[in-house]
């Protein structure tokens, strides 16, 4: 009998030992990678939001190469080599196959489901009291604006892109299908407006340092002073984009306007010098530098692509600029896709240089001192984009650094010319494109906001006494417009004005295909004329075929690989 | 001392109950037990008859008949016996030292004579090692292959993974590479898996053997083999359960392979020593071009860079006009044997025995030299293993494992392309070049040369002092286990182990002779590097025992218990670049701008409970029923359907066997012939919990931006991720004729993998290319047979003949959207559709060679080219097949061109023992699969300056010519090249895989107990169609690298001389 009852005891111990083991489980078959970090381990402080931001931006760093083949390769400015596999040809002649690698859209997405993430957690860390309203928004407005950003290239390559707003945590999400909303372009728009509406105005001006002071702090070699503080999205000039894609002139006018206004005789900021007459204003300061300005032996203009990050003058200009630092992932691609003694994929169309050739400069010389050995430039008889190799010498291959410039003061002013004239406003437009409102005084002072310049000189100075205008600053004679015309006329002027000042940068195929969109009832082969142009002056044989192609609204756009 | 003394006979008394030991103790105790005969029934029945020596027919005296748990007798000096059994129903079994154990059924009879074979000789009533103890075979419900080892002194080089080639139908073994200790890859019936783990859950003494390597390796093609840190010496016995037996829950999906390591057999103090000296044979050369031929190639293929006539005669390697470079350039240098060489081995082995009545031991110690046939390459492995026995008290039994084994490998790169595989290098360098600086006067200088003319590495330096690549590794093992007795009838058993296993590598590549690397940011002209690999596992069992006799014929045994097992492994890895000189080899000399570190940190853990239930009813009818519970911290946490406790979910894997023992019915009385036939059929499930320590959960990861670190989404979780399932059912036949002089073991099977991982594509709107999900499914159907004769049974010349040999054949049935997925591995395109093999060579289909330009034309093809032009063919390039008849070769034209794997594998055996004479011979063979020749591909695609076969001498140059090789053409820009099938060859194999021929020596000594000499050979001999090296070779596990060469190591034959001693 005793010995059952120890049996018994003995039985039930090993039983509890058994069961005990069990309630101890859920801990034991939850263990937290080391090498990664679980997603309940994130976004607990202000620290971890900072990683977010800073992760998105380095994701976003990689589409640099992406992004200028899509922008420009698909216009009229950028033309193959022939070292260019059949995949970039497909790019310039507008013939995309779904395979091609260039037109992918997933790493697109890539940086966006990154900010689908960390935007939901913003919320919940709010709500949670992890990070405090300024905290937050800035962080918010960062990472928002950018993921805007990306769809609005989404939309100008694609046209009908899935419009993914949920950071799709694990693969349940991915069976809902309401998740993955496709939208046309101008839905998009008006979505990404409609996000961009609810950000409060103060949080559209750009994060400072003393704002942000865990996120904006020096990285590398890069002081916070006008280095750290580009590398985030420029705000308004994103929503003033937006307006004018939407059509929203006068919106879009106010952003630009704003933007252009943004400096202040308070020069102290420890971000940046943001300086009353200078800073935005395409100016010339007088400094015996004559800053930026295409005269000289040494061209200054071409100095925004290559100058370092903390240069004053250059910072006039630079809005929203990223180092392609030789040293960190993912370097800068564009040495070996530009340059001869690298891969020499792409180079400036023939058309591209021939508009430089065209142009006539004040001293009634021809050509263009923003074309030959500032944009591009000849290398044993063969054209190299010059604006991404300044700073390479190929006797040192290994010093790559560069720099991914994505908008800069002469971009903004043209966007701002091209709202004002479909505004109404096709003077001040012109004047701006030309040489600016120096020497005009306060004629154009009272004009309605935000078309009011005021250039007066004198004890006090009109803040825009300094403007000299796109074609000022590039020394050129100004271009005149057809009184009959001219909106029309100004928009064709500042559209070619957009090709000598900022070609390869990545605007040409948006401010086409944005024309184009506009003027689609009265002038439908706009586009397939434009890009045809850059097959008819290399005297390719592909013109018919891309115009015809291009006649075409379907065509516009990139296939769209949904899986 | 007296009250423990006492304690322990009682203890071997009961022991012997529920074992059938076969120890001489058995004999002694034997008596005991017939004076106090276990009565239960009084109508007990009477059996007697002679044991006989199966060779001889002479009767054996001593020989133990037992009846379990009722009675036992020893046969007299005439080899007769009497018995008392209690019920007809019963069974007789027969013991005796040197000889088998045999069970026999009463079907009715009262007279019974039994044959008996020596303990060698391999039967359906051998003892197979279980999970919760060992069983004769015959009773066992479900598929299960006992290899007795038996010392394996006759194989001293192999692994444990290597040796199982050829030993057990359906296990499929293909060794990794010649290199030494690499081991084997072993594939169970197929592959069950696609992404997850692919080879049998290794279980050595009670312990789980984590055989996975963490980390890559830094040298090329290499992979660290846990297994082969166990002397093969040291095992007793390997039982692999195929199926049926579900116990091991989501690590058994696989199979299960259970490793005895060597205990003492008795008390009686034994050493045996035995010490082996080989030769490595070299390998043959393969046949490319000699200087003439490679030098009128160049020329040709330079030309069609671009070069004219006579700027190919400004090169200095072209010139025969005398002058300084003369002699550089005018040697006929065979690299292949640079590289390779004959060497030597050896290897010696010390194990001794013994202990007393309270604590058995058995320690051994082993030394292994082998130095490869690469040069300058070679391995030595030190190894020791105690295992110790005790006896507490009557209730308490306590065993001990401990093993350390250490090794020190100098290894090599492998693989194609490589600026650093020596056999990569030998094939293609430039044969008029020479290993060593060469004078303006011909003088060969010491010194080796450099990169050459080329850009081509040096294969000379690949193999010198100065380009190391050193694995150093060491593992220790150790188990404590308990065994206390509750009851008669119920035991609790423990073991506990902990595994340390961690595995350096050093490697160092000069600049002198090796191609500098282009970095990001400088050029790397030497590199050093260091990574180490460290796993920490914890391990325990615990399970209660139950066993049963519900009568004199039915017995319920059951088992239940838990394991458990935490493991944690770590991966580190530096490099650097850049050192002051040659001489600077540490990590630490390197330019600190060029310094990576990277590495991985893995943990998980694994519970496993489980049920045990094996009844046997009237010695005939068996059933086993298996169920675990499995949890592991690799599964999601919301699987649907899953049982959840406490928030944790659970696989429930269940099994079921039974089989019927068909020849003990009483109806079988009158057919002598028939031994033993049994009918088996099982079905259960098992699991494959490889899925990734984290797959389950989403997670972050770091992200650079200019020097700050971010974090950014590192994956899409998924917490449905669960285990793979595999549903096997398996229907058997094992059987023995003629007094066991034939027997034979027939299986079928099919085992359908639900459930099974895949990395699934996703929506490009997600921004990630894939998520791992459970959304695949595979098929394995197969049949086993295994057979084994003696041929000649007399006293003094023996001859048992056996074969094994399977057939599987596996095919997916589920795949995403039933998309076919096409993954690339080693050149070769690699197809998984649904419906077919998961590993199929999808390629392009040629037809010869275009003989004119204008035939070419005529074709009307264009020609996709790897930047995506389309271009026409031309004479001299291959005709390609238009498959989908749309004028264009493309990707579109692919097809399925090869299969790799086998139709057939197995292996044939042969042991003839003549006297003191014995002759060991073992076959293995493959049949039907294919193989990518990857290797020839790269040496007949005609497109560098690489050394080409002789067979690219019959290329195409001028039009009208009709060959089968096309032309040679700067970079192969028509891609003749690519993946197609003039790579594919049969890989069908028939190789004298060990050869052993052993003496044992007469003695009259007292002192020394046994002497036996050995000559062994392995892969003596092979016959194969294939032209590569070898056709055994196995790049990795995956599913995807089968058959493909990429120029591993190649195989090679080596012979030993060796002695065994036993005191």
């Amino acid at each position: 009998m005793n010995r059952t009852i120890y049996c018994i005891i003995k039985r039930s111990l090993v039983l509890t030992l058994g069961m005990s083991l069990l309630v101890s489980c859920k801990k034991m078959f939850d263990i937290k990678p080391e090498d990664a970090l679980e997603s309940k381990q994130m976004y607990r402080n202000v620290y971890d939001a900072d990683a977010a931001v800073l992760g998105i931006y380095g994701k976003f760093a990689g589409l640099a190469e992406r992004y200028v083949l899509l922008n420009e390769l698909r216009g009229d400015l950028l033309d193959v080599t022939s070292n260019a596999d059949t995949y970039l040809k497909q790019l310039s002649t507008h013939e995309v196959a779904e395979d091609n690698p260039y037109a992918d859209p997933r790493p697109f997405y890539e940086v966006i489901i990154n900010c689908n993430d960390a935007l939901k957690n913003f919320d919940i860390m709010r709500k949670e009291n992890r990070l405090d309203n300024t905290q937050y928004y800035q962080r918010y407005t960062e990472v928002g604006l950018l993921r805007c950003w990306l769809y609005l290239q989404l939309g100008i390559h694609y046209g009908s892109v899935p419009y993914v707003t949920d950071p799709i945590e694990n693969v349940n999400d991915l069976k809902d299908e309401s998740k993955f909303p496709k939208l046309t372009f101008e839905q998009l728009l008006d979505k990404l407006i409609a996000f961009t509406d609810a950000i409060p105005p103060v949080y559209l001006n750009q994060n400072t340092s003393a704002a942000s002071p865990t996120l904006i702090m020096p990285m590398n070699n890069y002081p916070v002073k006008d280095g750290v503080f580009k590398f985030f999205i420029h705000r308004r000039s994103l929503l003033g984009d937006l307006h004018l894609w939407k059509g929203n002139y006068l919106k879009a006018a106010e952003y630009y306007k704003a933007v252009m206004e943004t400096g202040t005789t308070l020069t102290s900021s420890a971000d940046q010098n943001v300086e009353i007459y200078d800073t935005y204003r395409v100016s010339n300061d007088n400094s015996g530098r004559n800053t930026l300005l295409t005269i000289g032996t040494v061209n200054p203009w071409s100095a925004i692509f290559s100058n370092d990050l903390a240069e004053k003058e250059s910072n006039f200009e630079r809005m929203w600029i990223l180092p392609l630092d030789k040293d960190f992932a993912p370097g800068n691609p564009f040495i070996k896709l530009f340059s001869l003694s690298g891969n020499y994929l792409v180079k400036p169309s023939e058309l591209a240089i021939e508009k430089w050739q065209d142009q006539v400069r004040l001293d009634g010389g021809l050509t263009d001192r923003r074309g030959q050995n500032a944009s591009y430039r000849m290398v044993g008889g063969q054209p190299e984009v010059l604006k991404y190799l300044k700073k390479f010498d190929p006797l040192s291959p290994f010093e790559t650094t560069g720099t991914w410039l994505l908008y800069r003061a002469g971009v903004l002013h043209l966007r701002f010319a091209e709202a004002a004239n479909r505004a109404g406003y096709s003077d001040i437009a012109g004047i701006l494109i030309n040489d600016g409102f120096a020497l005009l005084g306060n004629t154009y002072a009272e004009y309605p906001a935000p078309f009011d310049f005021n250039a007066h000189k004198g004890t006090v100075n009109g803040q825009w006494y300094r403007n000299i205008g796109i074609r000022g600053r590039a020394v050129n004679q100004n271009v005149s417009f057809d009184a009959a015309n001219l909106e029309i006329d100004t928009e064709n002027k500042i559209l070619e004005e957009e090709a000598l000042e900022t070609a390869f940068e990545g605007y040409r195929w948006p401010d086409l295909l944005r024309v184009a969109l506009r003027r689609e009832a009265s002038d439908p082969n706009f586009l397939a004329d434009k890009i045809a142009a850059k097959f008819d002056a290399a005297g390719s044989p592909d013109a018919g075929e891309v115009r015809t192609r291009l006649s075409s609204k379907a065509n516009w756009y990139l296939p769209f690989k949904w899986k | 001392m007296y009250i423990l003394k006492r304690s322990v006979k009682k203890l071997l008394i009961s022991g012997l109950v529920f074992s059938a030991g076969s120890a001489p103790l058995l004999a002694q105790q034997a008596d005991t037990l017939e004076r106090n005969p276990v009565v239960k029934n009084a109508q007990t029945i009477q059996i007697s008859g002679t044991v006989t020596e199966a060779s001889t027919g002479r009767p054996l005296p001593g020989i133990n008949v037992t009846v379990s748990g009722f009675s036992a007798a020893l046969t007299d000096e005439n080899g007769n016996y009497k018995i008392n059994v209690p019920h007809q129903a019963g069974v007789i079994l027969f013991s005796g030292s040197g000889y088998q154990l045999k069970e026999a059924a009463l079907k009715g009879r009262t007279t019974i004579n039994m044959a008996l074979y020596e303990d060698t000789f391999s039967s359906v009533y051998d003892k197979a090692a279980l999970p919760h103890g060992t069983m004769l075979k015959n009773r066992i419900p479900y598929s299960v292959v006992s290899v007795s080892t038996n010392g394996a002194w006759n194989r001293p080089m192999e692994t444990p993974d290597s040796y199982l080639q050829g030993k057990a139908a359906g296990l499929d073994v293909i060794r990794r590479s010649g290199t030494s200790d690499i081991g084997a890859d072993m594939y169970l019936r197929g592959y069950n898996s696609i992404y997850g783990a692919k080879q049998p859950l290794i279980v050595v003494d009670g312990v789980i053997y984590d055989n996975n390597s963490y980390g890559s390796s830094l040298i090329a093609g290499h992979q660290n083999n846990p297994l082969a840190n166990i002397d093969l010496k040291d095992i007793d016995n390997i039982t692999l359960i195929k199926d049926g037996s579900s116990t091991y829950g989501t690590r058994g999906g696989n199979g299960v392979l259970l490793i005895t390591t060597g205990r003492a057999k008795d008390v009686a103090t034994r050493l045996d020593f035995a010490a082996y000296g080989g030769y490595n044979f070299n390998i043959s050369p393969l046949p490319v071009m000699q200087a003439d031929n490679y030098r009128i190639y160049l020329s040709d293929i330079l030309k069609t860079r671009g070069l004219t006539d006579a700027q190919i005669q400004a090169q200095p390697y072209m010139s025969d006009e005398a002058g300084p470079d003369y002699y550089t350039f005018h040697q006929n240098t065979g690299w292949q044997n640079t590289v390779s060489n004959s060497s030597a081995s050896q290897n010696y082995y010390l194990k001794v025995t013994g202990g007393d009545d309270i604590a058995t031991y058995a320690l051994s110690l082993g030394l292994l030299d082998d130095q490869g046939i690469i040069r300058n390459t070679g391995l030595t492995r030190y190894q020791t293993r105690f295992n110790g026995n005790l006896n507490l008290s009557a209730k308490l039994k306590a065993n001990v494992n401990l093993a350390f084994t250490r090794s020190e490998q100098d290894l090599n790169h492998q693989g194609l392309n490589s600026m650093l595989s020596p056999v990569y290098l030998s094939l293609t360098k430039a044969p008029f070049l020479s290993p060593n600086e060469v004078s303006e006067t011909g003088v060969r200088s010491p010194n080796l040369s450099d990169v050459d003319v080329f850009g081509i590495s040096n294969p000379a330096v690949v193999v010198s002092q100065n380009l190391q690549a050193a694995n150093s590794s060491y593992r220790f093992a150790g188990s404590f286990g308990f065994n206390y007795l509750l009851s008669k009838k119920m035991s609790l058993n423990t073991i506990a182990g902990v595994t340390f296993n961690k595995v350096r590598e050093n490697s160092f590549i000069p600049n002198l002779g090796i191609t500098s690397d282009t970095l990001a940011t400088a050029i790397g002209y030497n590199q050093a590097a260091a990574s180490v690999q460290r796993l920490f596992s914890v391990y325990n069992d615990t399970w209660l025992s139950y066993n049963h006799n519900l009568n004199a014929n039915n017995n319920l045994s059951a088992n239940a218990g838990v394991r458990f097992n935490s493991s944690d492994a770590e991966y580190d890895s530096g490099l650097s670049y850049n050192t002051a000189s040659d001489d600077f080899i540490t990590l630490g000399g390197g330019q600190s701008a060029l310094r990576t570190v990277g590495g991985s940190l893995g943990k998980w853990n694994w519970l496993n409970t489980y049920l045990n239930v094996n009844y046997s009813a009237q010695n005939k009818y068996f059933i086993t029923f298996d169920i675990a519970a499995d949890a592991s911290s690799r599964f999601g946490t919301e699987i649907p359907d899953a049982l959840s406790i406490g928030g944790v979910n659970f696989a429930i894997l269940p099994s079921v066997a039974a089989s019927w023992l068909v020849s003990s019915e009483d109806f079988m009385a009158d057919m002598p012939f028939i031994e033993s036939l049994k009918l088996r059929a099982s079905y259960g499930l098992a699991g494959n919990d490889e899925i990734g320590n984290y797959s389950a959960k989403t997670y972050y990861t770091s992200q650079n931006f200019l020097g700050r670190f971010g974090l950014v989404r590192g994956n899409i979780g998924n917490p449905e991720l669960k285990w793979e399932t595999n549903t096997r059912f398996n229907a058997g036949i094992d059987a023995a004729f003629l007094k066991e002089r034939l027997s034979l073991s027939v299986d079928f099977y099919r085992n359908q993998i639900s459930d099974m991982i895949i990395y699934e594509p996703v929506y490009t709107s997600t921004g990630f290319r894939y998520a791992v999900t459970n959304s695949g499914g595979m098929r394995n159907t197969g049949v086993e047979l295994a057979v084994n004769g003696r041929l000649l049974n007399r006293e003094n010349l023996k001859w048992d003949m056996g074969l094994v040999m399977a057939s599987n054949k596996n095919r997916i049935t589920r795949l995403p959207d039933n998309a076919d997925l096409v993954t690339d591995f080693g050149g070769a395109y690699i197809l998984s559709r649904n419906g077919e093999a998961a590993n199929l060579f999808y390629g392009y289909q040629t037809n010869g060679v275009y003989a004119s330009d204008a035939e070419a034309a005529a074709s009307g093809l264009l020609n996709k080219t790897a930047d995506g032009n389309y271009v026409p063919f031309s004479g001299g390039d291959i005709r390609f097949v238009d498959l989908n008849h749309d004028d264009i070769i493309d990707e579109n034209d692919r097809k399925v061109i090869g299969n790799p794997n086998p139709k057939l594998t197995g292996g044939y055996s042969n042991r003839l023992t003549y006297k003191r004479w014995g002759l060991d011979a073992l076959f293995t063979f493959s049949v039907g699969n294919d193989i990518y020749n990857g290797v020839r591909a790269s040496l007949e695609s005609m497109s560098g300056v690489q050394n080409q076969t002789e067979n690219v001498m019959n290329r195409w140059r001028a039009n009208g010519q009709v060959t089968d090789v096309p032309k040679a053409v700067w970079g192969d820009p028509m891609r003749n090249s690519r993946f197609s099938d003039r790579w594919i060859e049969d890989g069908s194999y028939l190789r004298l895989r060990s050869l052993s021929v052993t003496y044992n020596v007469p003695l009259r000594s007292q002192f020394i107990r046994n002497a036996t000499v050995y000559a062994l050979a392995e892969n003596l001999l092979t016959f194969s169609r294939y032209l590569g090296y070898d056709p055994e070779f196995n790049a990795n596990s995956g599913v995807f690298s089968r058959g493909v060469d990429i120029g591993m190591n190649p195989q090679f034959k080596s012979m030993q001389l060796g002695v065994r001693i036993g005191l």
